[in-house]
Parts: structure tokens; sequence; C-alpha cells
């Protein structure tokens, strides 16, 4: 038994210091899935709230504690769904400026083109247009590293649905990516890495 | 980079990015424990007014420590017991539905409680919002087994708090719909603009579990003289006992537009003026 599998024995068995410690592991993580989920962070803390609540109550019902991080994550998930529906899924970013303009600088690869900041514009955007169960999965595969079998866990649902959904989430968002403002993005990147292809040759002669 | 790849290391950045906005308060833990621990007291009550019986009324003012969150004040089941080993075994209170660490919106807070809501961010003094609950009207039995929500009665308790060189002040303001039970002592009557304001002192008697009143005591309580908060430890260890201690309470009570606000302060330190000056910022607000 490894050291998380562990804890949640010690939680399982009513520890409250061990289950303290898995807040600590787990709470960060969990509260941003939430806001990322529903676009709001105080909505956001309550899910995380209330899961760590149910997480405390059920523990008990776990079965195998190596399933725990799936499991757990059924439960946020679960919860932030159930207040997006709430919410009528009128999900919005927080704060989110209007003002996609940006300066192309001189620089060959597109991190140094293009800002940290409109990268997030651009995604909050494109996330924006997704329903829910999609904008979950996108969530769970691109920023909690899920793999398809263990998303299809926490949503209860097939791989294939699974592959299915990021499939098409990756296609509405890549159609928001190319969009007039930002196509710009991925040509200059081509076309300034010629530049400087041909400046370093010059230098070299 | 292929354009695949290189879409969906934007689409991570862009994630990874967004979710650093955000990061656990550090109250956020306290709030769970507190209810896991409400919960498995079996209660996720926080009483306000416990009338024991239909003859007696004592008015057990657990106003603002309805709402401590984070402490270790929690109403133990010992005190159901107790009241019902005298008494019938009838509970009348408030149980908690909604909590914020601010106050929300006057929308949104009217739309919680069911009426408008006057209640600041701030008290004059240098007193913060701590924490705001909203709760709902609840009678049924003392054993907690069936609960049900009789009327509209509402209210909406605010917990501030003031630093003081390292010491921190708590000041209560509990609105609700329902103008509630008086204690059993004379009022003062204080004009506050152009409302009339009546101004309490009685004694609260913080009881921990397994400490017993006085004769007088018990007197007092059920002369409604007095109210009786009775608390289980946190740790539910009995080498830290805490003991039993009786604080002299203040309460500045007014009807606004059909609902009534009640002031009060369990630190002794605030005078009738201060708490009017309070009130008044509370009244004027539009």
């Amino acid at each position: 038994m490894d050291k998380e599998e562990e804890l949640i024995q010690r939680c399982k068995d009513g520890d409250t210091e061990a289950f303290n410690t898995l807040y600590k592991k787990y709470s960060v993580k969990a509260l941003r899935t939430a806001y990322l989920i529903t676009g709001k962070k105080d909505i956001a803390e309550d899910i995380v709230q209330e899961a760590f609540i149910q997480c405390y109550k059920q523990m008990k019902n776990l079965k195998k504690v190596e399933t725990f991080p799936a499991w757990f994550y059924k439960l946020l998930t679960r919860i932030s769904w159930r207040y997006c529906s709430k919410e009528k899924n009128e999900v919005h970013i927080d704060n989110l400026s209007e003002d996609y303009s940006f300066e192309i600088k001189d620089e060959c690869v597109l991190n140094d083109i293009v800002e940290k900041n409109e990268i997030k514009k651009l995604v909050n955007n494109a996330l924006n247009k997704l329903s829910v169960p999609l904008k979950t999965t996108v969530v769970l595969y691109y920023f909690n590293e899920m793999s398809v079998r263990e998303i299809a866990k926490v949503l209860g649902c097939f791989e294939g649905t699974v592959k299915s959904r990021l499939f098409n989430a990756r296609k509405l968002l890549e159609k928001e990516f190319m969009n007039v403002q930002y196509e710009n993005y991925f040509e200059m990147e081509n076309f300034h890495k010629k530049e400087c292809n041909l400046n370093v040759k010059a230098k070299t002669i | 980079m292929s354009k695949q790849k290189q879409f969906e290391d934007i689409l991570k950045r862009g994630l990874i990015s967004k979710s650093e906005e955000i990061n656990p308060s550090e109250e956020m833990f306290h709030k769970i424990e507190t209810q896991i621990k409400l919960n498995k007291e079996g209660s996720k009550f926080m009483f306000k007014n416990i009338n024991f019986s239909i003859k007696k009324s004592i008015a057990a003012a657990c106003l603002g420590l309805t709402f401590l969150i984070g402490s270790t004040l929690i109403i133990s089941p010992s005190a159901r017991a107790f009241a019902a080993n005298n008494l019938n075994r009838f509970v009348n209170g408030y149980m908690a539905e909604k909590e914020y660490d601010k106050v929300p919106s006057g929308n949104e807070l009217q739309k919680q409680a069911g009426f408008k809501v006057k209640m600041p961010q701030t008290l004059p003094g240098g007193y913060n919002i701590l924490n705001v609950g909203v709760a709902g009207h609840v009678v049924g039995n003392a054993d907690n087994s069936k609960l049900t929500s009789p009327d509209k009665k509402k209210e909406v308790g605010g917990i501030y708090e003031k630093n003081i060189d390292g010491n921190k002040s708590k000041l209560f303001l509990n609105v609700c719909n329902d103008k509630g039970t008086d204690y059993n002592v004379e009022p003062k009557t204080v004009k506050i603009g152009d409302k009339t304001a009546r101004f309490f002192e009685y004694n609260i008697c913080y009881l921990p579990e397994g400490e017993k009143l006085t004769p007088k005591e018990e007197a007092d309580a059920n002369a409604g003289k007095m109210s009786i908060v009775t608390f289980a430890e946190k740790s539910g260890k009995t080498n830290n006992k805490v003991k039993k201690e009786i604080k002299i309470t203040h309460e500045l009570k007014w009807e606004d537009n059909g609902v009534f606000y009640t002031l009060q302060d369990t630190t002794n330190t605030l005078t009738l003026d201060n708490m009017s000056k309070i009130a008044q910022s509370i009244i004027d607000i539009k």
C-alpha cells in the first residue's frame, strides 16, 4: 500500500488528521477544477466544501482505496454539474476583458509572440462556447491530465463517449482558435520561424 | 511543432493560467470541519431561541453564537436532553441554510431571506464582517427525528469582528422577519433617528457539556432572565476542559419596515451610545 492509499485508509477509519492531510493534498486542484468547469469563484468554493463534506461522510463506502482519485472527482463533478444547472448554465469567466488586440513581436516561437494573458483569454472565450459535459471532459483531460479510462469512471460513461466528447470539443475549440482574430498566431509563427532561419544562415556565412 | 501539438499546448497553458486565479481560502477547511462536526452531532442546527415548553419561555439566546463558524461552540445534544428531561420534548429553532464569508449583494440576500436586509460589510468602530448565515425556522422533536418548516420565518445573522491590540472582539447582527420572544428583563427605550429601540441587558451562561447549573442559575434560566448555551469541546477530549462562565450581554433591538433587527454585544465593552451609533449606521442604509 503506497503513502496515499495509507492516508485514505486512515481517513476511512475516521482519522481526522489524515483527513486534514488529504484536504491539503486535493483542495487546490479540486478548487481549480471546479472553477474551470463553472467559471465562478464563489460557486467553486461552495462545490469544493460540499465535495469534501460528502467525501468524509461517504468515505467508508469506498471499497478500494486506490480508486479514491476517480471516486473523489466523480463526486466533485456531480456537484459541479448540479450547481451549473442551478445557475442555468450562466457560466462566465470573471473579469474577462473584451480587448483581444495584441502586438506581434519579432520573435520566433509562439511563446514569445503571444502573451500569457492572451492565451488565457483565447482559451476562456473558446471554452465558454462548450456545453458543460464537453467542458468537463476537456478540463479533466488537459488540466487534470486524466486518461480516457479515468475520465470514463469519473463521468460514469463509456470510454467511447469520452473519446467522442474530446474529439467534438477539440473541433469546436480549434474553430474558435482559428477565428479571424487569432489565425495570425499560427501564420505569423511560421513566417517568423522562416525569417529567423534565414537570419541565422546569413550570420553563419 | 505540429498544429495539433500546438493547439493542445495552448489549451493546457490557458487552463493552467486561468486556474491559477483561485486558491482555497483559509476559512474553507474550518467551514468543512464545522459542518462535519455538526453533522456528526446529528444536527445542522443553530438554535436561536429554544422554547422548551408552551408554559414557560426560556429564551436561550444563541443569537450570535448560532452563526459562529470554526469555533468550538456547537449545540450539544445534551442541551436538548436537559431541556427534554424537565419539560416538553419540543424544539423550536432555526436551521442554517446558507453561509457566506462576506455580505452578499442586496438582491441575493433578499432572495435567500425573502425580505430586504440591511447588513453592511463593515460597522463603525472598525468592525468587519466575518461570516453571514441565513437560517429558516424549524420545529420538531427534541431528539431531532422530524423537523418541519411551518412558516416563512427566516433570519439572517452577521458576525463582525475587530482586532484590538491582538484581541479579537465580536459583534452580532441578527435580522429576522419575526419579532421572536423577548427576555424577561425590563428594557430601556432609546430613540435612534426616527426609530424607537429597546436596550436589554441580561446574562448568558456558557455551560460546557457535563457541567451543571446551580439552583439559582436554573431558576433564572427558567424565569427567562438568563440564557444558556451549552457546547462540546472541538477535540472531544476532556483535558482541555472549558469552565462554566456567565457573561453580561447587551442587545439593542429595533424594527425597520416590518423587519426586526438585533445588535448583540457579548463582550460588555460597548456602551449604549456606541451601540446606538452602530444601529444608526444600519438604519441609514438605503
